[in-house]
């Protein structure tokens, strides 16, 4: 039951954590999985077939956009994202929608235990 | 080196075959998952070690399938359909019409000349003799592989450069065969004692039910298309 819950939050969460990574600096899809659990491995840790829906939803919206990167030497050129301006303002929108909507469940829980 | 990158692109292809997206989305996959491999091979890791992290192609496709639910269904815009629709619609024609075509080619085998009277216009069909090559076949065949070739383009494949040349000639041989089709089945107008080759507009559209001049015009209509897609 917890862990359904736990998918569904973090269903609802995913667009804003991964903006929020890819706002600090340009990143590879693998290197963004890398991040997300460098930070808490304990509910981000994505695979690919999770993460690439997010990205292609962002990335149809206008958030962020892709771009192919030469490789050095003889390494392939790689596929990474950049947040636009319209990207970062929607980020600080869903970090304030985030921050109100903790603390309403937080008033109607608290106050149930009153 | 090149037995580590046998095995990336075997596991890429096969991942992106079992996918149930639309092309488009595949593209975009095959991208992404490229360049996590490489990454990961980048790292230190090798293939095998990067497949038990993904899983095995059905495993990771599963997975992709299982969680872009919405991308599952490919986009089917109306004006794609409408153009696909006449195409098949149009293949039909031609295929029931070459197979009835063996009694024309058996009959311009034979080479009939008729000449109309001298007084007044008067509607001359020529036609020449056929020897034993069956253009009529080899037309039937060129319209058909240039429709396939049509259909290659506007179904988004032709990305390398050569494959997409020869599906553009393909495709102009079919459209020229049938603009050549529409002028061999011209009538020519006889005026006064001499034989005078004459353009009628008038005549042409009133073979507008041609299948040829259909033929030409969808040919040309996806082609243009297919060409405006690789465009953007």
């Amino acid at each position: 039951m917890t862990d359904k819950f736990v998918q569904q939050m973090k269903k609802g969460v995913l667009d804003m954590v991964v903006l929020r990574v890819i706002a600090e600096k340009d990143n590879y899809g693998y290197e963004i999985i890398q991040e997300l659990e460098r930070r808490d491995g304990e509910f981000f840790h994505l695979k690919e077939g999770t993460l690439y829906p997010v990205l292609y939803r962002l990335e149809d919206s206008g958030c962020i956009c892709s771009a192919w990167q030469e490789g050095q030497g003889r390494s392939a050129p790689k596929k990474y994202y950049t947040a636009t301006e319209q990207g970062k303002e929607v980020y600080n929108q869903y970090w304030q929608q985030w921050n109100e909507f903790v603390g309403c469940v937080r008033t109607i829980c608290e106050e149930g235990e009153q | 080196m090149i037995q580590k990158d046998d095995k990336k692109e075997k596991y890429i292809r096969q991942v992106c075959r079992n996918l149930r997206f639309s092309h488009e989305m595949k593209k975009r996959v095959e991208s992404d998952l490229r360049t996590d491999i490489e990454l990961r091979l980048e790292s230190g890791k090798n293939m095998d070690d990067i497949i038990r992290e993904l899983g095995t192609p059905r495993e990771a496709a599963a997975y992709f399938n299982q969680e872009m639910a919405e991308e599952k269904k490919p986009k089917f815009s109306g004006d794609r359909g409408f153009f696909l629709a006449a195409a098949v619609i149009t293949l039909v024609l031609i295929v029931c019409s070459y197979i009835s075509s063996n009694q024309v080619n058996e009959v311009l085998k034979r080479g009939t000349y008729i000449v109309g009277a001298a007084d007044g216009p008067t509607s001359v069909f020529i036609t020449g003799r056929i020897n034993d090559l069956p253009i009529h076949r080899i037309w039937g065949v060129v319209i058909i592989i240039s429709f396939l070739a049509a259909i290659y383009l506007f179904t988004g494949h032709g990305k390398n450069r050569i494959n997409y040349a020869i599906a553009i000639i393909l495709s102009v041989a079919g459209i020229l065969f049938s603009l050549l089709g529409i002028i061999y089945h011209l009538p020519f107008f006889e005026l006064g004692n001499t034989v005078q080759v004459t353009f009628s507009f008038r005549m042409l559209f009133s073979r507008m039910n041609t299948l040829l001049i259909w033929i030409s015009l969808i040919l040309a209509l996806m082609l243009a298309f297919a060409i405006h897609k690789r465009k953007k």
